[in-house]
Order: structure tokens, then sequence, then C-alpha cells
């Protein structure tokens, strides 16, 4: 009877229980309104980044007859000073603006962890080393540094870029890392662990991250929107060289053109801050829900 | 035979300069393979420091610990491996020493899996990883099965907040069963679970220790336990970090020499109104328990003794002598007294 227990488990094929952890995922975050909303939005924008571009080409060429016109039905959002199309760059721009996001996010987020817990977990040097790199990182005002980094290195690629941003981001999550593991250290259920020698990586990555998980996904997702922000404002002093039309550059651009200055071109400056302000309140409103998916009472009450 | 635990003038301190506190001072104590020795002492008296010493999850400031004659600050690594698993540790809070994101199979299996992987890293033939898999299960299943979780299916897939206390206190100890522990140290281990199952409970790790050669490191309050637990075994009191009396539990309870395990065994709460109408009750001076911050000189439990001698109580620390009806008493006040409670 036990066995068959354990053995009913196995011949879920990977499939069906992917299928039922995505049900049960997506029934934790309808929990919470608002952040079920966020969670939707979230998905459309991915979806109108990535695939909308399939449908919808970038509008290249320059039509001097139509320069900013208002919306039409050819025209959702208007064209640009040069009688582009604004939607279609819109859906078009959105890819780099979220990989950059998501890379230097995802590059903060797993060094805070690793290196937070750890710390945390071994203290003595590693915690004292560990810290004293933090401490100097969190000092250093990154807006300016990565300006002067820009002047040095021509940061042309968008992942050289995310790196970058993920390399410098991650100290004030991390210190608060640090100090959820400390209280974790003293809990019963990692003494018992340790009694039972399940080793330091065992520990770490099982016993005490997802302890934290509801504390790392909503940083990780606050980190997205700093990250956001941050290469937009990169992108607008003219920094950050890229070529390729992202939401950034478009703010840029419209700046540059002098966008400001006319009466029909507000939807050309508009369009791509609105897009943005719209991604990133997705995102905060959906780490309301994010939380809710470790929480594993809720998760259990099938 | 030799003990199976040792501890040599074991003393530990906590904080420094003027905050330091001295949590367990100087105690000595060897357990034999097969014993049950309780450990027994009010809160803050340094009993569950004492256990946590002898799992080595703390180091002691002073003095040795020695695991089967070795002491295990000065192991090699693959030494303190084998003493790291042979010793673990029960904690008081079922609510607290489970992980609460992790189910039973997982906090069961982790062990299982790591344990297995190092002992079969030797072995040539690797058995398939399913194989493996099925073996760490069926293991599970057992050891559910020790600890009366049955069935074992309903219980596998559960989170802590779905089990009860006595549940997950059963999960503690198959937990700390997948490594095959020759030791336990079991820090009250019954006392935040229901009343009318810790009987159950302690039946059930008696049984452990019949079955699977466990010796018991039993620390708890509750004196009553200690007699129903550790009737064939010792019992050791402390007061404020030092050990006042210890002695085969029979004799202990019927003939305590030492005035505070009279207070303690007075304090015992019994059921039946005839018997507790009977029960002489020690006259303490104080009920005020000293602060560890400022202890009492000579014994520290002179200030609410009615027995005190002035004089002597209050400046000689008083030392632990073998008394002829077996064990040990530190108050040469009392020692040979026969004590008035039965």
């Amino acid at each position: 009877m036990t066995a068959q227990g354990w053995e009913g488990e196995q011949t879920d094929s990977l499939l069906t229980s992917a299928w039922k952890g995505f049900r049960t995922f997506v029934r934790l975050l309808s929990y919470n309104r608002v952040g079920f909303i966020g969670f939707l939005v979230v998905i459309f924008m991915i979806l109108l980044s990535y695939a909308g571009p399939l449908i919808i080409e970038l509008d290249t060429k320059t039509k001097i007859d139509k320069i900013y016109i208002t919306p039409t039905i050819e025209h959702p959002l208007g064209t640009d000073h040069q009688g582009r199309d604004i939607w279609s760059q819109i859906v078009n721009g959105g890819k780099d603006v979220i990989y950059v996001a998501f890379l230097a996010a995802m590059i903060s987020t797993v060094i805070a962890v690793v290196f937070g817990t750890l710390s945390g977990f071994i203290g003595g040097w590693v915690d004292s080393a560990i810290m004293s790199v933090t401490d100097i990182i969190l000092t250093i005002p990154q807006f300016p540094l990565l300006a002067v980094l820009a002047a040095f290195i021509s940061l042309n690629s968008l992942t050289l870029l995310g790196i970058l941003m993920g390399l410098l981001n991650w100290p004030t999550l991390l210190r608060a890392l640090r100090a959820q593991a400390l209280s974790l250290k003293q809990r019963d259920f990692i003494e018992a662990a340790r009694a039972l020698d399940l080793g330091v990586w065992h520990i770490v990555l099982r016993e005490m991250v997802p302890n934290m998980m509801p504390y790392i996904v909503v940083s990780f997702a606050l980190g997205m929107t700093f990250a956001v922000y941050q290469q937009a404002g990169l992108v607008f002093l003219g920094l950050v060289p890229i070529s390729a039309g992202n939401w950034s550059v478009m703010i840029q651009l419209a700046w540059v053109r002098g966008a400001i200055f006319y009466k029909d071109s507000v939807w050309y400056i508009m369009a791509p801050i609105v897009a943005i302000a719209i991604l990133q309140l997705a995102i905060i409103s959906m780490t309301r829900s994010l939380e809710l998916v470790f929480n594993p009472r809720l998760r259990a009450s099938e | 035979m030799a003990p199976i635990i040792e501890l040599r003038n074991v003393t530990k301190y906590f904080g420094s300069g003027r905050d330091q506190v001295t949590a367990v001072d100087s105690i000595s104590l060897d357990i034999e393979p097969g014993e049950i020795v309780c450990l027994v002492g009010e809160s803050g008296c340094g009993k569950s420091t004492t256990g946590r010493m002898v799992v080595g999850l703390l180091p002691p400031s002073e003095g040795q610990i020695l695991y089967q004659g070795q002491d295990i600050s000065a192991m090699d690594k693959a030494d303190y491996q084998q003493y790291r698993r042979a010793v673990q540790i029960i904690h008081q809070d079922p609510y607290a020493s489970l992980n609460p994101t992790q189910t039973v199979r997982q906090m069961i299996a982790a062990p299982l899996l790591r344990h297995q992987a190092q002992r079969s890293s030797g072995s040539a033939n690797g058995s398939g990883r399913r194989e493996r898999r099925r073996d760490v299960e069926r293991r599970a299943a057992e050891l559910l099965e020790i600890v009366d979780l049955t069935p074992v299916a309903e219980f596998l897939d559960k989170y802590p907040h779905q089990l009860s206390g006595g549940q997950r206190q059963r999960v503690s100890v198959a937990r700390a069963l997948t490594v095959e522990p020759k030791f336990i140290v079991a820090d009250e281990a019954v006392s935040m679970v229901d009343v009318s199952i810790r009987v159950s409970l302690l039946n059930m790790l008696s049984r452990l220790k019949d079955e699977f050669d466990v010796t018991f490191l039993f620390i708890t309050h509750d004196l009553a336990l200690a007699k129903y637990f550790a009737w064939e075994g010792r019992i050791t009191v402390m007061y404020l970090g030092r050990i006042v009396e210890e002695g085969p539990t029979p004799r202990l309870i019927t003939d305590s020499r030492h005035p505070y395990t009279q207070a303690l065994l007075g304090a015992v709460p019994e059921a039946d109104p005839e018997l507790a109408k009977k029960k002489v009750h020690l006259e303490l001076r104080s009920a005020e328990i000293p602060s560890l911050l400022n202890l009492p000189t000579g014994c520290t439990f002179h200030p609410r003794c009615p027995y005190i001698v002035e004089g002597e109580c209050d400046t000689a620390v008083p030392l632990l002598e073998h008394i002829s009806d077996g064990g040990s008493v530190a108050c040469p006040v009392r020692k040979s007294e026969p004590s008035l409670i039965v």
C-alpha cells in the first residue's frame, strides 16, 4: 500500500505534473485580484513584444507627407518625425527593454541570493569578506559609474549592458537577504539539517532559500523595474549608443528631434513612456500575487 | 564498556566582559551505550545548552566532549562525519523544527539521498538513479511506519502545517532516524505536545531504544516525565549550570538528597488528591531564581535552601560526592540524610 503510493507518484508524466504545477500557480496568483491583473498585463506585454514583431513589421520607410499625423486606422498611434508608424515601433521596441531588465535583475538576484545566504549562514571571515565587497559596491554611485563606463567600453551590445547593470545592482538585496539568513540560521530546522550533515549547499539552497522565496521573487520583480528605468535613463542621456529601435531609444529620439515642441507630436513621445509605465505598473502589481505562490499553506490546499 | 558520550569539565560561556554568563559550569557526565540519562532542571539551568554541545551544534568554551573515547574537537574529517551522523537531536518545538516549505517526503528523502550517495560512491556498480530513488522511498516509508505515522501514503505529501504537534514530532524523529543514529538528544521532545499524546510519544521513543540500540539523553524540566521515561536509567539534576545530584532513577525519586531535587519532586503535581495531601513540600526560603549574571557565591542554591549552614554553603562550592546508595550529590550538608519525600 505504501509502496504503491510512491510508485503512483512516479507514473505522472513530466507533462502532467508541469500542467498541474501551472494550474496551481495560476490558482494562487488569482487569490489577489490586483496581482492577477498585473500578471495578465505582464503576460500581454511579453506576448506583444515577442510575438507581435512576427505579425507587425517595423516600419522603416520615411514618408514625408505623413509626418506627425494623429492616430488613424492605418496608424493607430500616429507617426513620428519621419512619417513612420509609431505602433509598429512600440510593438518592436519592447523586446530589448524586457530582455535587458530581465537579464540585469536575474544576475543581481542570483548574486545576492547565493552570496547573501552564504554570508549569513557561514559567518566568520566569509561573512566579513562578502560584506566588505558589498559595502564598497554599495557606496559607488551606480549611475555615474555606468555613464563613465559607457565612455570607455562601447555599450552597443544589449547583453553587455544587462550584465553590467546586473553586476552593479545586487548589494541592497544581498544585505537584506543576509539579514534574513541570519535569523533563519537560528531556527531549529536549520540546526537539525546541520546535525544531519546535509551540507552547506543543501542547507542554503533547499532549506533557507525556499523560506526566503517570497521576498526573493518580489525583489526580482522590483529589480526588473529598476533596471527598466536605469536603461531608459542611460539611453535618454545618450550614453548608450544603441542603434536598434526600442522604447528607450524612442524617447530619446523624440526628445532629440524636438517632439515636445509640436502639438501633434505628443503621440510620438508619449507612446513609449506610456508603454514603459504600463509594464512597470504591471510588474509591481504582480508582486502582490507572487508572494502567495510560495506560501506552502496555500499551495497545499488543493 | 566505554562510554558513548563523555563530558569532561564542560563549561559554556555566553557573551563577554560584564555581560558574560556561565550557562554551563564545569559539568562531567558519562553515558554508557544503551543507557537512558535524563537531564532535569528548570528553564535557564543550562540543560539545553548541554544538549546542543553534545550534538556538536555549540562548541564548549572549556572542557572536552568525547564520543566513543575521542574528543570531538580533535577528530579528523571522517571521524567527525561519523560522529555527526551518530548523534542526533530532537528539538522541543515541533512547529520550528520542520521546514515549512518541504513535504514530509522531501524532509526524509534528503538525508537518505545524501547518505546513500556517500555510502555507494565507493562501489563501482552505481545502481541506476531510478533504483536508488526507489530505495530511498521504500526506506522513508519504513521510517514513517516505525514512528507510527500510518497509513504512510497519507503523510508523505503533507506539509508541516497540515500535521498536529504530535505528528510533527514523529516526523522529526523519523528524520533523525534516517542517519541511523546511536545517540539521540531529546531536548524537551514532548513538552510542547498535547498531554494526552505524550505517553504514546514516550513509548515510541523507548521502543527505539530497544529496537535500534539508541542511547538517549532526555532533557526535560518535568521530573514526572523523567521518572516515566528513565525508570531504568539515570537522572541528572542541574541547577544554574551545575549538576547538583545524579543517580539511578529509583533512588533519586524515592530517596533524593539534594534539597533542590527534593523541592522539584515536591512540586510535581499528583493527580490523586490523597497522594497530593500526603506529599511533603519543601519550604524554600525564596522562590526567586538568581540571575545568571549575578550568581550567588558558594553553593548557588544557598539563598533558597532551608538547610543552609551559614559560613559553609555561601563560601565553598560543593563538590559532587559519591554516596553509598548510588549516584552522587553536591551537598555536604544533606548528602547522608535520607529524604522525607516519598
